[in-house]
């Protein structure tokens, strides 16, 4: 009598990805820093919260991108095969440049309060283009580029990867100095923390992807220049906008820089992570390897 | 074929071609843009418009942007341009006629000036009076400080310490005062719109 032997299908083997998910991470980060505002805005609407100026509220408003950070990233990295050495020195150092460096310049030497602020649209997007835009890119670039570049990059997300820290470090000193210089009210500061968080992260993610496809891309001799100059002109640009945008009529004022800012920032990050994407795609096929996803 | 996502296992023991040159260039590139930036913000500081009163014979490159008022309501002067973004004061300049006697001389009506100035002005002090020089022309300077408080109560402004210059030139019988006022904190850093308008301005 033949006897019949069940055998189960061979498993295959799944090979984990070794690597935090950047873009999750991200994601995470915004959407929380994104409730936090809207919590805070439509609490004053509801007359919840009082609508006052707060010196600690508002320094917490401040940290708090740091914290989301932290947990959603930093501490994400401790659970992975492979994680990312250097991100809380990167955001450490950008925090310096940009306090010691970056807003000295801007304070000592370009005073955009005395030209900038009133200047017509397209002033305004060559003015910034040339002094704050490419100052604050300038400043993050730097800080990758001199520490944990080449070195720490193994593949294109870790440009975006490292370029949040650097955002944040120097969004952080942006916002810091706002909120305790102007003293916005609650609302008004929860709005603008987000807006300079989103620009930041938004447009040092796309230097990021510069920075990493100069290490792993063919790339031409002016890659990096462009890179600066991109990033520096989409900023601006965001920022010339943003004037349309408070003056649109709206409600609030700063609710039009808010809905502006989720649209770009969809927009930018959404071409960022389709050029990186892309491009590990044709890397991929080029080589001959199987991508991990 | 096997898994990747590390390019460090593609072969590539060193940087690209071309690494270095990206990096260098990225750097002058920056510096370019920031000098540029500095061009930009100078030429949008000193960026001047021509006003011209042809009732009163002046004319001269004020500030552009700067609030022109030439229908004051006391009279005391022809023509004031006023930044109105200044904080915490306005700075203006000002251009100012009083008729003199034929034999007057620019030093009388800095003289006047200076007496006249405690009524006008709270804890008026001056600091100097010298005999300069405006194109051809024989001037008088008088440097002095007060202090600026706000009319209205309600806007509760702490007081500003304001420095100021006139500048007298004599035109037949004419004394023309050129005035320029600023919050002291500021003003050697916008005293070249007052330098600028005095090479420009003909009477």
């Amino acid at each position: 009598m033949l006897e019949y032997q069940l055998l189960s299908p061979e498993e295959e083997s799944g090979e984990l990805y070794p690597y935090r998910r950047v873009w999750r991470s991200l994601i995470l980060e915004m959407v929380v820093l994104l409730l936090v505002a809207a919590a805070v805005f439509i609490g004053v609407q509801l007359d919840i919260i009082e609508d006052a100026y707060s010196r600690t509220g508002n320094i917490l408003l401040a940290l708090l991108p740091i914290g989301l950070f932290y947990v959603f990233s930093v501490r994400s990295e401790q659970r992975v095969a492979e994680p990312r050495q250097g991100l809380l020195v990167v955001l450490l150092l950008s925090v310096i440049v940009a306090n010691g460096v970056a807003w000295t310049v801007i304070q000592e030497v370009f005073t955009p309060d005395r030209w900038l602020v009133e200047a017509g649209f397209f002033s305004r997007i060559i003015g910034y283009t040339f002094t704050l835009g490419i100052l604050a890119e300038f400043c993050k670039y730097a800080v990758i580029r001199y520490t944990v570049w080449p070195d720490r990059f193994r593949y294109r997300l870790d440009g975006v990867a490292y370029s949040v820290p650097a955002a944040l470090g120097y969004a952080l000193v942006v916002n810091l100095h706002f909120l305790l210089q102007d003293e916005p009210t609650i609302s008004a500061a929860a709005i603008r923390v987000l807006v300079n968080v989103y620009l930041h992260i938004t447009v040092g993610a796309l230097m990021g992807y510069f920075l990493a496809e100069l290490l792993i891309g063919r790339v031409p001799f002016f890659w990096l220049p462009f890179g600066l100059f991109l990033a520096s002109f989409i900023s601006s640009l965001f920022i010339a906008f943003r004037r349309i945008a408070v003056v649109s009529g709206l409600g609030s004022r700063d609710i039009g820089g808010l809905l502006l800012v989720l649209g770009f920032t969809v927009f930018v990050l959404g071409a960022v992570a389709f050029l990186i994407d892309s491009a590990d795609e044709r890397t991929a096929a080029r080589a001959g390897l199987r991508r991990l996803r | 074929m096997r898994a990747f996502d590390r390019f460090d296992e593609l072969d590539q023991q060193s940087l690209p071609q071309g690494t270095q040159v990206n990096s260098l260039l990225a750097i002058a590139t920056v510096l370019a843009m920031l000098g540029l930036g500095v061009v930009i913000r100078n030429n949008t500081l000193a960026a001047t418009t021509v006003y011209e009163d042809r009732i009163n014979g002046v004319t001269a490159q004020l500030p552009a942007n700067w609030l022109i008022d030439a229908e004051p309501e006391d009279q005391t002067y022809i023509f004031r341009a006023t930044d109105t973004g200044g904080i915490p004061f306005k700075t203006y300049i000002q251009v100012s006629i009083v008729t003199v006697g034929a034999d007057a001389n620019p030093r009388n009506v800095i003289d006047a000036l200076n007496v006249l100035g405690p009524a006008r002005l709270s804890i008026y002090h001056v600091v100097s009076i010298e005999e300069t020089r405006l194109g051809d022309d024989v001037a008088t300077r008088i440097t002095y400080f007060y202090v600026d408080t706000e009319e209205n109560p309600f806007l509760e402004t702490e007081p500003t310490v304001v420095e100021g210059v006139d500048l007298v030139v004599i035109r037949r019988n004419q004394a023309l005062i050129f005035t320029f006022r600023d919050a002291a904190a500021t003003f050697e850093e916008n005293e070249f719109y007052f330098r600028n308008f005095l090479e420009t301005v003909e009477y």
